[in-house]
């Protein structure tokens, strides 16, 4: 585990920000920061100069304290947003017009509810033309994955919160992007329900190795699923420190909680985030 | 949704089947009674036996065609224009800024005030009616077509579109099919809509039509045609009521509560 230290030394200052910044980098974030207008003209930093680089093939998780600019600084990697300062490649693109080819699965629930669930996990092959046999074959194997077999033809009303993640998650996989981006994708869902859609996403991974982004402000998530935890200061959020997380894969959600290892991890980052989450606090105070 | 069982829904409407005719029963006996003044209302027998030649002699169905063909044409070609434009002035803000004004404005004109206008303008045809009834149903789906574009869930368009859509797509996929419970709503109305300027066309000048017939039978107090007439718009009102009921059931079964 490579613990905490001062971002600029662990990551190592890169001005240009190169396509190939390092060794197999898809995403790389260089002193990204982002400032939002408030309604009063007064003007939130919401992130400072961020400097971050994913790696192909990883799964990173972004994890702070509530409030700080997570999501913000997601959406910035995802091309739906420009920052005011600093510079985003992604696969070698700047993205002035977005990124190609990405995937993004938001805190809401933007399943179409027009479509059935077979129809909405279709939809990326559809947007690409791709021939309808293969598009029905693509997601009857996904919807098998993760247990929706049986709900082809039903209206996303019709299922449960965890079922609609599901369709979401498998939806975005149907397409094949290249990156998928996850912000709170399981807010809102009880405990057993998350444990279930992590193990999910721990088995869809180790099958579809995609490089994977996750946002989340709860740390056993973030320590389960990824090979690397990025901690967030409060607001203006930058980048406190980093962690490896050598857990074994194949994991299990619920085995891989017990280990020594596990609980060393979020022994170490919680001590961390706690000091961040305590500035938060006392930073709204002020407000 | 909560369905009454089907011998339940058999008992109502012989409820109301027993209303309507129980009304019937005391128009006609206060008709025979010299109780209401049947040069002002007709009564049930008569207008049913006039009703009855109307439909034998083939001259309802002739004018019961102009007058469907007028309103038809209207639900259509207002349809169509409403949609288009929600859409355009929805989706395109500066068009929206320098249209929806303006739309909006001449909204508070009375439309049917300005039938005559219209028979000046196009003449004493079917074409009149067609323009009184399309105006008529444009605003209803216009201005219910622009306020479900202005309500579509944002994030759905952005996940849409980060999926790779183009700008057709995200139209096609995402815009029309969130505003059909809108357009239905504003189409809903139209129908109505459709019918009242087809027939007010005709009373300010055509030379066939339910409502010319309308208008003549008055002028020559036939009121038991009137009545006739009146009971036609009605079963075309409730005819195509149902229809739409249809269409709604099968465009909105994504709908919690329209399975």
């Amino acid at each position: 585990m490579s613990g905490s230290g001062s971002p600029a030394e662990r990551i190592g200052h890169d001005p240009l920000c190169r396509p190939q910044p390092e060794e197999g980098s898809v995403i790389c974030a260089d002193g990204v920061t982002k400032a939002y207008h408030l309604k009063n003209r007064k003007t939130v930093l919401a992130i400072r100069d961020i400097r971050l680089h994913v790696r192909s093939r990883e799964f990173l998780s972004i994890v702070g304290p509530s409030g700080c600019g997570k999501s913000t600084l997601l959406t910035l990697l995802a091309g739906l947003d420009r920052p005011d300062a600093g510079r985003i490649v992604v696969n070698g693109a700047t993205g002035k017009d977005g990124f190609p080819n990405l995937g993004y699965i938001s805190q809401s629930d933007t399943l179409l509810p027009w479509r059935t669930v077979m129809e909405n996990v279709e939809i990326g092959l559809e947007l690409r033309g791709r021939p309808k046999n293969e598009r029905r074959e693509t997601a009857e194997r996904l919807m098998a994955q993760v247990g929706l077999t049986g709900f082809e033809k039903s209206y996303p009303f019709e299922l449960s919160g965890g079922m609609r993640k599901r369709a979401a998650v498998i939806r975005t996989l149907a397409y094949d992007p290249d990156i998928i981006f996850m912000d709170e994708p399981f807010v809102g869902l009880d405990a057993q329900t998350r444990d279930a859609l992590e193990e999910d996403i721990l088995r869809l991974w180790q099958e579809h190795r995609k490089t994977i982004v996750l946002v989340t402000h709860d740390l056993a998530e973030a320590i389960t699923l990824s090979d690397r935890v990025v901690l967030l200061t409060a607001r203006p959020a930058t980048v406190k420190a980093e962690y490896d997380i050598p857990l074994p894969r194949p994991r299990s959600v619920v085995e891989t909680r017990f280990t020594p290892q596990f609980v060393a991890l979020q022994k170490t980052i919680w001590a961390d985030l706690g000091d961040e989450v305590r500035r938060a606090v006392a930073g709204l105070g002020h407000e | 949704m909560n369905r009454p069982n089907v011998p339940e829904a058999i008992r109502n409407r012989l409820l109301v089947l027993a209303m309507v005719a129980f009304g019937l029963i005391v128009w006609e006996l206060a008709a025979d009674r010299k109780m209401v003044n049947t040069f002002y209302t007709s009564k049930p027998t008569v207008i049913f036996t006039d009703f009855y030649q109307f439909a034998r002699s083939g001259e309802l169905f002739t004018h019961l065609a102009i007058t469907l063909r007028e309103a038809f044409s209207g639900l259509v070609f207002g349809t169509l224009a409403g949609v288009v434009c929600g859409v355009a002035l929805g989706r395109v803000v500066w068009l929206g800024n320098l249209f929806e004004p303006i739309i909006t404005a001449l909204y508070g004109i009375p439309k049917l005030a300005l039938a005559p206008i219209f028979i000046l303008w196009f003449g004493l045809g079917l074409e009149s009616k067609i323009f009184l009834s399309a105006l008529l149903v444009f605003y209803l789906v216009f201005f219910s077509t622009f306020a479900g574009i202005r309500s579509i869930d944002a994030n759905l368009v952005a996940a849409i579109r980060l999926m790779g859509a183009s700008r057709l797509q995200l139209i096609t996929r995402v815009t029309l099919p969130s505003c059909v419970p809108w357009i239905l709503t504003g189409v809903r109305g139209g129908i109505g809509a459709s019918l009242l300027g087809a027939i007010v066309g005709e009373y300010m000048g055509a030379s066939a039509g339910l409502g010319w017939m309308i208008q003549y039978a008055t002028t020559t107090y036939q009121i038991e045609r009137v009545m006739a007439c009146i009971v036609v718009l009605l079963l075309i009102g409730l005819v195509l009521n149902k229809g739409l009921n249809a269409c709604e059931r099968r465009l909105l079964r994504w709908r919690p509560g329209h399975g």
